[in-house]
């Protein structure tokens, strides 16, 4: 696999999509829709495979775009927990977690908030 | 039905086509060679028998020519050579006739060949007197003789070769007629042969189809049911092959299913059942009226709520941990059992430094000893008897409907989640509110404003501000049933579980 390429499959079932483009620092994926237990596992494997790539390409942010991720139920949360909690406990300083959100969605409010806290200068919340 | 594998009945079938199809292939070519060498023998001998009868007929022709040449010859040597040359004509036209005789296979035909044979002899028995009147020199006689006998002898010799003539053509034309009779049937009974094959092939191919198909289709007929939630589908497959081997390995499974299911229901009921069961049943809060439920989801859920009173007030913590399952109800009770212990032996403790000391517990637990990788939001707060909240930790608003507006107030939450990491004691911070008379304060899940309905929508915060400043006034058991039934009519089958605090301040202690 050349360095350009991003081994990140996009998703797109009838209420989930998700889609990663790498930009010059950092990979950007795209959530949209309803992120509740039905595409959890699709939810774990992006982010295991934004994880690959971002540590791959040694990028210096990767981008969750949540704008239009109107719903996402406490498993899909756990998730996202899971992949801060790890790169905090990493030895080794690799990327920062940015979240591009919406304020006018409830549960962004609520959980990025507490996400932020949680990981500190790790996380970002836009 | 016997030990007949499918491999074995595909076989079989292929077999069986492949006999059919070679039986009817080999039976074709038979009747094609057979009517090829009818015809090619019938062709032949009637050919050979035209073909010998035109030599005649010509051979005559040139003996008759012959014979005339010879009357109107003076030259005594020419006229010799002229009768050695007719004379090999007749030996010629001698053996065509042995060959001709030789082929005679029908008594018109031997008859033709006799009137033939008889006017042969009447020819060359005039030609012959003709020639002993020539011979004595008297050539005017020998003329006359041989245009009123030799002549008509031939004419009448020639006519019945050419009667026979036209008996062979028609009999070869009869050949030919039968010929195409033959071939026409040849050709139906292949027809009809290749018909039978191709229905019996279509035949045997429908059954042995039929064979594999049927316990397929009752075996997908059974994991459909299964599917659907019929423990009891069983494939009814009796047959001692592959497919029969399929469908007990499928019954079997479904038998596993079927117990599998029935102990994990039996699970789910016990740790439903744990989980509402450490629910608070009483409330007895001095200067506060408080009342809650939890109305849990078809999966076992991870809320948590309690109320712990103490002696100028109480806790109360509301949590949620985070997925669904064992798991999750399992975490709910270590934090219930973690919150009601720490606050027994210290009740006058920060809901700061309880948060942070159940978060260690909590973590330790989880990350150490179950090797679970989960979190759960809560918020524990500090009522006192004078109206004053504290509270900390990180999990829905806490609404408060103010008596004096009758209007709803959400206040965050901050800090973050317990059991994601070993300490949060950097991010957690202790806030406050203060209670009026009769203020109403609401305690909830995320189950409340996420409940959805047939499309989607959430409840949402607006909706349950509605509901609870419409019942504001009334009995807290009424604003909670309240909320509760709004929120079923918006969500009939909400996924997650439904947890509600309703507290209403009733004013200082005295």
């Amino acid at each position: 696999m050349s360095e350009g390429d991003l081994a990140i499959r996009d998703v797109n079932l009838e209420h989930f999509s998700a889609h990663a483009e790498r930009e010059p620092t950092k990979i950007v994926a795209r959530l949209r829709g309803n992120a509740d237990q039905l595409v959890r596992d699709e939810l774990q494997r992006i982010i295991s495979e934004l994880h690959t790539e971002a540590t791959r390409l040694g990028v210096r942010e990767a981008v969750l775009d949540v704008r239009d991720l109107y719903f996402m139920n406490s498993s899909c949360l756990s998730v996202i927990v899971r992949w801060i909690t790890g790169q905090m406990k990493c030895a080794i300083e690799s990327y920062r977690i940015r979240f591009t959100c919406n304020a006018n969605l409830r549960w962004q409010k609520r959980s990025l908030q507490a996400m932020a806290t949680l990981g500190g200068a790790l996380v970002v919340i836009d | 039905m016997g030990r007949t594998s499918i491999a074995h009945r595909l076989r079989l079938a292929f077999l069986v086509m492949s006999v059919l199809t070679l039986a009817v292939g080999a039976l074709c070519i038979s009747r094609m060679h057979e009517l090829n060498q009818a015809t090619a023998k019938i062709a032949g001998h009637h050919l050979a028998k035209v073909r010998l009868a035109q030599t005649g007929v010509r051979k005559v022709h040139e003996n008759g020519r012959s014979a005339l040449h010879l009357f109107l010859i003076r030259d005594p040597r020419t006229f010799d050579e002229e009768l050695a040359e007719q004379g090999a004509t007749s030996r010629e036209i001698s053996e065509i006739y042995a060959q001709f005789e030789h082929l005679l296979d029908a008594d018109d035909e031997r008859a033709l060949f006799g009137a033939i044979t008889a006017a042969r002899a009447r020819y060359r028995s005039t030609r012959a007197e003709a020639e002993e009147v020539l011979r004595t020199g008297d050539r005017q006689r020998a003329l006359t003789k041989f245009e009123h006998e030799v002549l008509p002898a031939l004419d009448e010799y020639i006519d019945d070769w050419d009667v026979l003539l036209e008996l062979e053509g028609r009999r070869a034309n009869e050949a030919a007629v039968n010929a195409a009779t033959s071939y026409a049937r040849a050709r139906a009974v292949t027809l009809a042969l290749t018909g039978i094959a191709l229905v019996l092939g279509m035949g045997v191919a429908f059954f042995v189809t039929r064979l594999i198909t049927r316990p397929i289709l009752a075996i997908s007929d059974a994991a459909t049911r299964l599917q659907s939630g019929d423990l009891a589908a069983r494939a009814d497959v009796s047959s001692n092959d592959e497919l029969g081997t399929l469908a007990a390995a499928f019954n079997s499974m479904s038998e596993a299913v079927a117990f599998r299911h029935e102990r994990l229901a039996r699970e789910m009921n016990l740790a439903q059942h744990i989980q509402t069961a450490l629910l608070p049943r009483t409330f007895c809060v001095a200067g506060l009226d408080v009342t809650a439920a939890m109305n849990p989801a078809t999966e076992v859920g991870g809320d948590y709520y309690d109320v712990l009173p103490v002696h100028d007030g109480c806790w109360i913590g509301i949590g949620d941990v985070a997925g669904h399952g064992l798991n999750a109800g399992l975490i709910m009770l270590m934090i219930q059992s973690s919150v009601a212990a720490l606050v027994r032996e210290d009740p006058d403790r920060t809901p700061r430094a309880l948060v942070t000391t159940v978060n260690k517990v909590i973590f330790e637990n989880l990350h150490e000893r179950l090797v679970l990788d989960e979190h759960a939001t809560m918020t524990l707060l500090r009522f006192h008897d004078d109206g004053f909240v504290a509270f900390a930790g990180a999990h829905e608003e806490v609404l408060v409907c103010r008596a004096e507006t009758g209007r709803c107030e959400a206040i965050d939450t901050p800090g973050t989640w317990i059991g994601a990491i070993d300490d949060i004691a950097a991010m957690t911070s202790d806030s406050s509110l203060r209670l009026a008379q009769d203020d109403v304060m609401i305690l909830f899940t995320d189950g409340v404003t996420e409940a959805r309905n047939a499309e989607g929508v959430p409840f949402g915060i607006e909706r349950l501000f509605g509901a609870i400043e419409g019942a504001r006034g009334l009995a807290v058991e009424t604003i909670r049933d309240r909320v509760l039934d709004a929120i079923a009519a918006w969500a009939p089958q909400p996924d997650d579980d439904v947890s509600l605090v309703v507290a209403r301040y009733t004013g200082p202690v005295v």
